[in-house]
Order: C-alpha cells, then sequence, then structure tokens
C-alpha cells in the first residue's frame, strides 16, 4: 500500500546561542515520515531528539530548514497560524506531562476536546488509557504511570492527524512503560495517527515501523524497522 | 471557557489568602468611596435643593433712619420693588435666658421658607418649632414643652432654615452655637414678644452676574440713604458664614472620602496587580502547556484577564452596594454638626463606574501586557518557565561573593536573584507604613494648628470695637484696623478680611510660606487660604472690593503669600488706610483702628467685644475639622486593615514562590528555623528600608490631603507627624511583619516534600 508522507523535514537547523558560543542542537535534518507510521526516534542525551520533537509540534522554532506536515510548512506560519495548526491536526505527549493542577483528570482531557473539531468521547479515551475510574481526582493523587496516561489521553482526544511523545516512559516503570507502549500502538493502529516517539530506550525502537537514530544533532540511522515486535514482547 | 473559569475559580480556592485579601482591599475601598461620596454628595445635593425650593434670599438686611424705625416706613416700602425681584419681612427677636439666647423668627413664606424635618407645623399660638441642633443639644423631643420669655411653647417638631445652616448667632462665627443658641420658629411672633425686629429678605432675577448684583445693591443702599435711611446687618447670601462654612466643610469632607479610599484602591490594585503578575509568572507552564495544545493568544488573554476582571467587579460592585447603604451613618459626621434639611440619599451610578475605572485601569492593562508579553515566547520556552528563571546579574558576578560563607552567600544570592519579589515587599511596606501613619499623622497635624496659632498669635487677648471706629493711639497693646471685603482674581471672587497692620507689629507673626522668612508688615501680604481660593501667586494683581470702607475698587499687587493658618485675611500697610481716608474724608489722621490686642488682659475695654484668641481658634477649628477627624478616624482604620493584609498577602507570596526551594532544603536536611532563615530573611532589609521611606512620603502626602480637604475652608493645616505616631505606625507594621514571617514560618515547617517538588515539576 502507498502511503502519503505526512511530515517532511528538510534541512533542518536548531542553534542555541549562550553568549559566548552558539551549540548547534539539529545540524540539517532530513527526514520523512509516513501517514500512519509509528516511528520511534533514538538518541543518547543531547543528541537533539526533544529538539527536534518541540520544532516538530511547533511548540519552538527552527534557526532554518523546514518542517511540512500534511502539506503546510509550519516553520514559515506566524504565531496564530501555527497554534491554529496545533489546534487541528497535532496531538502532544510532554515528557513531565504537564497536566494543569487545578483541574480534574476529566478536566484535563476535556481542555483539549474543547478545541478540537471531531475529538473523541473523553470517557471512552479515559476508560482506553485505562483511567476512566479516576477521572474526578486532581492530577497530583495520581500515580506518575498514571498521570503519563493522562497526558496521552489528553493527546489522543483531539483525534489529531500526528501525534508526538516525548520520552512517554522517561518516568514510569517497566509495566507502565509497556501499558503506554500498547495504548500508544493501538491509537496508531485504530485511528490510523501518525506516531513520533522520542526516547532514549533502544529496545522501544523493536516496536517501530521506522526507527531514526539521533546524535550530536545528525541523523546516524533512518530505517524501516523489519522485524517489528509487539509492546508485550519488549523487554529491559 | 467553562473550563478555564473553573480553573480560575479553582486558582482563588487554592490561593485564599492572596486573592481574598485583594478582594477585602477592593471592597473596603469601593465602601468607604462610595459612602463619603454618597453621604458628601447627598447632603451638598439635598441642600441646593432646599435652598432651591425654600428661596435662599440673595440678601437679607434691617433698615433703620434717624427715628430708629422698624423698617422701612409704608410709603417708601416701593423702594424694594424697584430693586428686587421678590422681597418678603421676616420679623424676629432674640429671647435671653441662662446665658442661652433663643433667637423667635415669623413664618415666611416666599423667602427662606423653613422645612419640616420632623414632627407638624405649629397650628396654636402655643406651638412652635426648633431647630434639630439644638433640640439634640438640649436632649428636647417633640411634644416637650420650653420656656420661652415666661411662657410655656409646645414642640410640635423641629425645622431647618436655608439661611442658618449653621446654628451660630454670628454670621461670620462659623462655629456652632448650639449649647447656647437655638431657632425658634412661630406662627404668630406677637404671641411671644412685644416688640421685634423686621429684617428684609431679598432676591434679585436670576442670572445675574456678581459685577450686576454689586451694582444693584450699591444702588439700592444709594436710594435708600436718598430717603434717610441706612442698612444695618447687610447680609449677602455668598457672604454668610453660616453657609460657606458648611459649604466648605462639605466639600472637605467629601475630597477626604475620595482622596483616601481612592489611595486605597490605587494601592490596592496595584498590589493585586503585582500578585496577578506573580501569579501569571508562576504559571507561565500552565499558559505553555494550553498554547501548545493549541489554545489561541486570545483565549488565553481573557482567561487571564477574567480573573483580575472578577475581582474588580465583585469588589467595586459589593464594595459599592455596602457603601450606599452605609452612606447615612457616614453622613450624620456631617448632619449632627449642621441643622440640615432632610437628606435624600441617591445614588450616582457614576460612582461605580469611577471606582471600576480606576481600579480597572490599574490592574487589568498590567495583566494584558504581562500575559501579551509571555505569549510571544513560543509554548516550549513557557513550559520551561521562563519567568522562575534565575540570572545571574552583572552585580552578583561583580561582587565575588563566592569566598563567603554559604548563609551569607545564600542571603546575597537570593536578594540578587529575587530583586522583584524583594522590591514589591519593599513597597508593600512603603505603602504600609504610610497607610499606617496616615490617620494619626492627619490628627497630629491638625493637633499641631494649636501651636502654628500659638506661633503666629503672640498677643491672645483681643479687643474688638466693632463698627466704633478708634481714631489716634491706642491706650495699650497694639491696635490694627479690620474691615470685610470681597476681592477678586480672573472673576473668582472671595469674601476676606483686610487687616491693616502696623509695620512693627509683632502681635500677629507670619512667615512668608514659600521662603520661611518673617514678615513686617511694610508689605501686602495674602494668607495662603486666600491664595489658594483666589489661585492667586505672587506678583499677580487682584481687585479688593471694600465692603466696610467707601472706597472705591482697589488694584493690588499680591506681595507675600504668609503662613497665616487661619481664615481668608489679607494684611495690608495701615499707612496706606491712613492715606486713603485722609484723602476721601480731607481729614488728617494719624492712626486709626477698630482691633486692639495685647498679651495681657486689659482694663477700660468695657466697650470692646473681647476674644481670647487661643480659645475661640482652637474651638472652631475643632468644630471644623471635628467632622473630619470622625472621617479621617473610618479612613485610617481601614488604612490600619488594609496595611495588615498588604503585609501579610506579600510574606504569603514570598513563602508561596519559594515552596520549591524549601522542600529542596528540607530534602537535604536543613532545619525549618535554618529554613525560615534563609527563605525569609533577605527580606528583613527591604521592609525596615520599605519602612523608613514611607515617613517622607506620608509627609508629603499628608500635606497633599490637607491641602485638598482644606479646600473649601479657610485653615492652613500644615503636615506633621509626631515621633509617637512613626513609632507606633513602624511598631504595627513591624508586629504585623513578624506575626506574617511566624505564620509563614509554621507554613514552612508544613510544606510536604514530595507535594512541593511534584507540583514545580508540573
Amino acid at each position: 500500500m502507498n502511503r502519503n508522507i505526512l511530515l517532511k523535514i528538510s534541512d533542518l537547523i536548531k542553534i542555541y546561542c549562550s553568549g559566548e558560543s552558539d551549540f548547534y542542537a539539529l545540524r540539517k535534518i532530513n527526514l520523512d515520515i509516513l501517514e500512519g507510521e509509528f516511528c520511534v526516534v533514538l538518541g543518547p542525551s543531547g543528541s537533539g531528539k526533544s529538539t527536534l520533537m518541540n520544532i516538530v509540534s511547533g511548540i519552538d522554532t527552527a534557526t532554518s530548514g523546514s518542517v511540512t506536515i500534511m502539506g503546510t510548512t509550519i516553520t514559515g506560519l506566524k504565531d496564530n497560524a501555527l497554534t491554529e495548526f496545533r489546534r487541528e491536526n497535532i496531538g502532544i505527549v510532554f515528557q513531565f506531562y504537564n497536566l494543569i493542577p487545578s483541574l480534574t483528570i476529566k478536566e484535563n482531557v476535556e481542555v483539549a476536546s474543547h478545541i478540537a473539531k471531531n475529538p473523541l468521547g473523553i470517557d471512552e479515551v479515559l476508560g482506553g488509557v485505562g483511567i476512566l475510574d479516576q477521572k474526578n481526582k486532581f492530577p497530583s493523587k495520581l500515580s506518575g504511570g498514571q498521570q503519563q496516561r493522562v497526558a496521552i489521553a489528553r493527546a489522543i482526544v483531539k483525534n489529531a492527524k500526528l501525534l508526538i511523545c516525548d520520552e512517554p516512559t522517561g518516568a514510569l516503570d517497566f509495566e507502565n512503560s509497556i501499558e503506554v507502549l500498547k495504548l500508544l500502538r493501538d491509537i496508531n493502529k485504530r485511528y490510523n495517527t501518525t506516531v513520533l516517539l522520542v526516547t532514549h530506550n533502544s529496545e522501544i525502537a523493536k516496536m517501530a515501523d521506522r526507527i531514526v537514530m539521533l546524535k550530536n544533532g545528525e541523523i546516524t540511522k533512518n530505517e524501516q524497522n523489519l522485524q517489528i515486535l509487539s509492546a508485550d514482547q519488549l523487554e529491559w | 471557557m467553562k473550563l478555564l473559569l473553573l480553573k480560575s475559580f479553582r486558582t482563588i480556592r487554592f490561593n485564599k489568602i492572596r486573592y481574598l485579601g485583594a478582594l477585602v482591599l477592593i471592597i473596603l475601598s469601593s465602601v468607604l468611596f462610595t459612602a463619603f461620596r454618597t453621604s458628601g454628595y447627598s447632603i451638598q445635593k439635598s441642600l441646593d435643593d432646599f435652598f432651591t425650593a425654600n428661596c435662599l434670599a440673595d440678601v437679607s438686611f434691617e433698615v433703620v433712619n434717624a427715628q430708629k424705625t422698624n423698617g422701612l416706613d409704608p410709603q417708601d416700602k416701593n423702594i424694594l420693588e424697584q430693586y428686587f425681584d421678590t422681597v418678603e419681612e421676616r420679623y424676629y427677636t432674640d429671647i435671653k435666658k441662662d446665658g442661652v439666647t433663643l433667637r423667635l423668627f415669623s413664618i415666611t413664606k416666599n423667602q427662606n421658607t423653613y422645612q419640616l424635618t420632623k414632627g407638624n407645623d405649629p397650628k396654636n399660638q402655643n406651638e412652635v418649632l426648633l431647630d434639630h441642633s439644638f433640640a439634640k443639644y438640649h436632649n428636647i423631643a417633640i411634644n416637650d414643652y420650653i420656656a420661652v420669655d415666661g411662657k410655656e411653647a409646645l414642640i410640635t417638631g423641629f425645622f431647618a432654615l436655608p439661611d442658618y445652616i449653621t446654628i451660630s448667632s454670628q454670621e461670620n462665627n462659623i462655629i456652632n452655637d448650639s449649647d447656647v443658641f437655638g431657632l425658634v420658629l412661630t406662627p404668630n411672633i406677637d404671641y411671644w414678644a412685644l416688640s421685634y425686629k423686621t429684617e428684609y429678605l431679598a432676591s434679585l432675577q436670576s442670572g445675574l452676574q456678581i459685577e450686576q448684583k454689586e451694582d444693584v445693591f450699591n444702588n439700592f443702599k444709594k436710594t435708600l440713604e436718598q430717603k434717610g435711611y441706612s442698612t444695618v446687618n447687610w447680609l449677602e447670601r455668598e457672604l454668610n458664614g453660616r453657609i460657606t462654612a458648611a459649604d466648605g466643610d462639605i466639600s472637605g469632607f467629601i475630597e477626604i472620602g475620595q482622596i483616601l479610599p481612592v489611595f486605597i484602591l490605587l494601592v490596592a490594585s496595584f498590589m493585586l496587580a503585582i500578585i496577578l503578575n506573580r501569579q501569571l509568572i508562576g504559571e507561565e507552564n500552565i499558559m505553555g502547556t494550553f498554547y501548545a495544545i493549541g489554545y489561541r493568544k486570545r483565549e488565553l488573554l481573557v482567561h487571564y484577564m477574567f480573573l483580575p476582571f472578577l475581582l474588580v467587579s465583585l469588589g467595586t460592585i459589593v464594595g459599592g452596594l455596602i457603601g450606599f447603604s452605609l452612606s447615612p451613618a457616614v453622613a450624620l459626621i456631617e448632619i449632627t454638626r449642621y441643622n440640615l434639611p432632610l437628606i435624600a440619599y441617591t445614588y450616582n451610578p457614576l460612582d461605580i463606574l469611577i471606582i471600576f475605572g480606576i481600579a480597572f485601569l490599574a490592574i487589568l492593562p498590567v495583566i494584558f501586557f504581562v500575559t501579551l508579553h509571555a505569549l510571544r515566547q513560543p509554548p516550549l520556552e513557557l513550559m520551561r518557565g521562563r519567568g522562575r528563571r534565575a540570572k545571574v546579574s552583572k552585580i552578583e558576578k561583580a561582587a565575588k561573593i563566592d569566598k563567603l560563607n554559604f548563609r551569607t552567600k545564600f542571603f546575597i544570592r537570593d536578594i540578587l536573584r529575587n530583586f522583584g519579589r524583594h522590591l514589591i515587599l519593599f513597597l508593600g511596606m512603603v505603602i504600609s507604613g504610610m497607610l499606617l501613619m496616615i490617620g494619626l499623622g492627619i490628627l497630629d497635624s491638625i493637633n499641631n494648628i494649636d501651636t502654628d496659632i500659638k506661633n503666629t498669635f503672640r498677643y491672645q487677648h483681643i479687643y474688638s470695637y466693632g463698627a466704633d471706629i478708634q481714631y489716634g493711639s491706642s491706650i495699650n497693646g497694639e491696635d490694627y484696623f479690620e474691615s470685610a471685603a470681597l476681592v477678586n482674581n480672573n472673576g473668582n471672587y472671595l469674601k476676606t478680611s483686610l487687616r491693616f497692620m502696623n509695620k512693627d507689629s509683632l502681635g500677629i507673626v507670619q512667615h512668608d510660606k514659600k521662603t520661611k522668612k518673617a514678615i513686617d508688615y511694610s508689605k501686602m501680604a495674602v494668607s495662603y487660604s486666600v491664595a489658594k481660593h483666589l489661585n492667586v501667586k505672587q506678583g499677580d494683581t487682584i481687585t479688593i472690593i471694600h465692603k466696610g470702607l467707601p472706597f472705591d475698587d482697589w488694584e493690588y499687587k499680591v506681595e507675600v503669600i504668609s503662613d497665616y493658618v487661619l481664615g481668608d485675611v489679607i494684611f495690608l500697610p495701615k499707612d496706606k488706610l491712613i492715606n486713603e481716608y485722609n484723602t476721601q474724608y480731607g481729614s488728617d489722621i494719624d492712626n486709626i483702628y477698630n482691633v486692639v490686642i495685647s498679651d495681657q488682659l486689659l482694663d477700660g475695654m468695657e466697650n470692646t467685644n473681647y476674644t481670647d484668641i487661643y480659645d475661640y481658634l482652637m474651638k472652631t477649628i475643632d468644630q471644623i475639622t471635628g467632622a473630619l477627624v470622625a472621617a479621617i478616624l473610618i479612613i485610617g482604620l481601614s488604612a490600619v486593615l488594609v496595611a495588615i493584609i498588604l503585609v501579610h498577602i506579600v510574606v504569603d507570596l514570598i513563602l508561596e514562590e519559594n515552596k520549591y526551594n524549601i522542600a529542596l532544603f528540607k530534602m537535604f536536611g536543613y532545619s525549618s528555623r535554618k529554613v525560615n532563615g534563609l527563605i525569609l530573611n533577605g527580606g528583613i532589609l527591604f521592609a525596615a528600608a520599605g519602612l523608613i521611606l514611607s515617613y517622607p512620603l506620608d509627609l508629603w502626602f499628608i500635606g497633599y490631603i490637607l491641602n485638598r480637604f482644606t479646600q473649601g475652608m479657610n485653615v492652613l493645616v500644615n503636615p506633621f507627624i509626631s515621633w509617637i505616631t512613626a513609632l507606633i505606625a513602624f511598631a504595627v507594621a513591624g508586629t504585623v511583619y513578624g506575626l506574617s514571617r511566624l505564620l509563614a514560618s509554621k507554613k514552612i515547617a508544613k510544606v510536604p516534600i514530595g507535594e512541593a517538588l511534584k507540583n514545580n515539576e508540573q
């Protein structure tokens, strides 16, 4: 089956200026991700993977180069247009969950569903991530794993075409990590959502359709995974 | 938006002290503002309506001729119609007994008509109305009897007269004399007195300018003179001290009722803006999350503006309603001092708009621009907590504090890296100190008039000959000549007293208001009160229209503005008067006077009116400022409350912003006491500096307030804060700060390590 390119990254550069010297976080990144693909971006700390995710999700700016999602070059958009694009097309799972502490679990998910054009049902999503019974609690009353599920629920409820996950298992134990990964794969398959997952855990790459490796801001590997494992088969 | 609203309400719930404190501040200032304005303006409007509805005459006077007849002969009464639009006779007599004077008036129908304020109109000849002020002072109720010249008078009600707002026997005496003077209104004055005086109450056609009125009055007087009459007790409406004193007092009441509440509101708004600003900085990661999810800038702006908008709206509406309901109680401060008509309390919707507008303009633009500024950052920057990141300033780099011990290093770093927060504490303490001192400071200033008076009047015994002018040298003491006049400066008119002084006079000592140099009386000097009321500056030329001297108008250049404390007085060299007098009458007198002042009691002055100026002025000032003192006390106490809330809010803010640091220190094993020291000590210097600075700032502010609230009065009150007041204010502020620190340190002990660290992560 021929699939369209959903995300196209061309010559992407990100430089952090720190006064005396400049730091190249990304050096001419070129990458194509297909629609419905489950792509894992691997790399050690400081390799630039989070920077890449932040630029792709439109919450940070690039120094040069372009990011095109579904035909729209988001790196050229102005603030308001970029916000509109994010609002409609991108779901983000943050590394540190970024839940709103003064809203309950259900309300945290509702925050995203409220602004989406074709949102999924909140209870359906909360049920899907296994925390429906916790929906009236505040985030501070949940464990890290549960909070990460809420963050995933908030990202997927928008029914966005692209789901970007920054170290979604970074703060979770093995069991919770596997649950979250199963969930992401399930969403990817059920809604044909393109998933871009950043992690430093190479084991997770085994469940991806595509594996991208970053080192010192450069792609050192970009290949189709021919032996895809299910989340249950992962071990670390 | 429902969720964002919910979030706003929960934010309030989780930060109760700050938001409720700020709300209380807004409510309090709105209450004070509305209560004082509503009562002040209601009194003022009711008075204006009273003057119009009860036809306050333009002038009242009596006439005498050589035969000392009581009023005009019937054939001459047509003179009145030639000059006046409406004229009515009013009969009156003074009945004195045991040092108390009752002034009996006949009832008029067209001019200076009475208003029944309580009870019923008198029907039978032994029934009378009594002025409310006298009745209250002497504890007389309706249906009581009072003795009037040996007869029993039944009080059927209380009344008010438009020309007797202040119950005072002398029109120039601005003191309420209800202890010894009262008004009685009777439908049949013949029943009570065999003889009485006739006064004419006359009004000109409306719309005449003051110059045109002067022409009519002068021509009328000349016509009377031609017929062999002269006027006595001529009293124009604008010169009636019974009205002007009340007007000035009520204006001052309104002024003080506006300035201080607005100041408190500005303080509240300012602090609220700071709190919300800090809250916003603390919430940047949440704002960034919303932004990253796809919330538009507009939506986030509306969300972050909602909270202050809610507080401002709620505070001003609730405060406005409470203030309105309290306005009759606040009005009592004024009502009890005058014999006012019935007051109709009308709420002016503009009040709420004004107070809302002030708070709105002070808070919302700050929040708007802070939010907008934050949203200019990419969401990622916000999520990383851009505003909370500590920066090493150039000062810190230059200070080279690395070699110091940890505690000192932390103390210095805390100050340098959290300068904004410390600045808030500093400003909070400045404002608190000012608020704490303001009430007592104003009272100090008023009490200090006593000193000012004694510095001005070196001779306290004053003997006045009134209209009985004296020539030649006075036997003992010093003399001067005093006369009434109207002064015009660019169309502004003011009733003043001209005081012609001998060049070397020592009895009244004054100084140039600006240079503080002592004044000798070779120059013309206007009191600061005159300068203020007429908006006159040194070098301006004013026109003096004589009311007690037979001279044409004088054009005079103001040479000095003096610090004379009480009265709209213009001091002139007596030589000028003597020259003019000799020119006018072709005489050759070398001295003229009608007042003698001395530092000792004088003998042989039985024909004069004696005044102990110290007693008189202090009684006058007591009455002038009596109402204001009550107003100041109400506001001063509110200010103390505001100051306490303010300090507490600021300390709470410091604690909240340091929760993460506290948790970390506790995690490292620091004891609560050590954590307290590290977190809270940095503020001490700023708190102390703030308090110290509050003193000079308050002195300036009190000067400004006093200037504004004495605008309508002829009294100069210099700002003065006694060391006791300063000490009390500092002690209260210090105690509140200490208690807030104590509460904060108890809270520090309760900060759960895990939760604080977890919340910071989020």
